[in-house]
């Protein structure tokens, strides 16, 4: 459009640093935005978390020990006790990084709800496998393993879709630093481009 | 066709952002703040509200950055919903202005960019303050980001030929500005 995009982009800079904000102003919108990128654990939830983590320790604990010593814990929806178990502790090791690192970044919310929706899938498959295995009734044992299978395939699917995602995101990143790499080796050779002013 | 090394940083930021990283969007709000919120600011008169209009967008950015397919389309993306998240904060007044026309026909602008140099940016910075919201607006694109006539069109949702009325007639009261403040300098 127009042959002075440098001295424009020049213009740009000087044109923000022009712009003088209240400071009062700037740090309460500093504050806001800082809580939108880190929300930081209440006190109530970090109990909660901490709360959570105790009792499926505790619980988990006294099932080994009572197995372990022959007493009657497998009950006739046995499957279901390690099942539940491990989908617990899975999400008690899931809390505990988080506490440990006191706060939550929201961009990594989306990672950690991905992980949460596959293998929460997962676990309803396991769980309906488990409970159609047990059925007696050979129609409906049937239609639970279908389901879990279902459950399942839905899961695996999930699971392709974010490991694809995260490759190509990889991958992107790998090209780029190299291409970062030629652009300021090109730059240091001819001199800065035209248009570069950020 | 080789890019400048800022524009690959820019794509390596959004796809820092898209992968999730902690620091992504922090980096990425700092470096664009400063030039968003002088946007804001040219658009919205109180000076507590263009604050939290920016902070309307980050939280908006955050949603949607992961939907972002052309690094390259960055920036006509973002300032264009700064300007939604703006023109939702002050619908009425703001859209009442903004759809206001200049009078006169199309113009090719590309003669006038000799209009203002950089180290006019001050004299700029006040006039755009007199110069009514469309005028403002396109010439506040132009300055801070050299953006294209196409660009701004994008942004603002009006047609090529809007867009270059308005910066010719734009242009043409800057420099009467301009001149008019040298005058009664000197």
């Amino acid at each position: 459009m127009n042959g002075n995009k440098t001295e424009e982009g020049g213009l740009g800079d000087r044109l923000a640093n022009l712009e003088r904000p209240t400071p009062s102003l700037k740090e309460r919108y500093a504050r806001e935005v800082s809580s939108l990128l880190e929300l930081n654990l209440s006190p109530a939830q970090r109990f909660g978390g901490w709360f959570y983590i105790a009792s499926i320790l505790i619980l988990t604990a006294v099932v080994l020990i009572r197995a372990a010593s022959g007493a009657t814990v497998l009950t006739d929806t046995w499957p279901l006790v390690p099942v539940a178990l491990a989908g617990g502790l899975a999400f008690a090791a899931m809390t505990a990084y988080r506490l440990c690192r006191r706060s939550i970044h929201r961009l990594h919310d989306e990672p950690y709800l991905e992980a949460m929706n596959i293998g929460g899938l997962t676990l309803v498959a396991v769980t309906v496998f488990a409970m159609g295995v047990r059925s007696d009734d050979r129609v409906l044992r049937l239609e639970l393993i279908g389901l879990s299978m279902l459950f399942l395939a839905i899961a695996v699917v999930c699971a392709v879709f974010v490991i694809v995602r995260r490759y190509h995101l990889e991958t992107r990143r790998k090209l780029l630093d190299i291409e970062l790499a030629l652009a300021e080796l090109a730059e240091r050779l001819d001199g800065p481009k035209k248009g570069d002013d950020r | 066709m080789s890019r400048t090394a800022q524009s690959v940083r820019d794509e390596i930021l959004i796809l820092r952002c898209q992968r999730g990283e902690a620091q992504a969007l922090g980096d990425f709000v700092r470096q664009w703040e400063g030039r968003l919120f002088y946007y804001v600011r040219r658009l919205v008169p109180q000076e507590a509200d263009a604050w939290d209009v920016l902070q309307k967008s980050w939280v908006q950015v955050v949603r949607d950055i992961r939907r972002l397919r052309d690094p390259a389309a960055l920036r006509p993306w973002l300032y264009r919903l700064v300007r939604n998240t703006a023109i939702s904060h002050y619908r009425a007044a703001l859209t009442r202005q903004a759809t206001a026309e200049f009078d006169g026909d199309l113009e090719d602008t590309s003669a006038n960019d000799e209009v203002v140099r950089t180290e006019d940016a001050e004299e700029v910075h006040h006039a755009l303050g007199l110069l009514p919201l469309p005028a403002r607006e396109v010439l506040t694109l132009h300055f801070l980001e050299g953006m294209s006539v196409e660009e701004m069109a994008g942004i603002l949702d009006v047609p090529i030929g809007t867009v270059k009325s308005r910066m010719h007639h734009a242009k043409r009261a800057l420099r009467q500005l301009l001149t008019a403040k040298k005058e009664s300098r000197s």
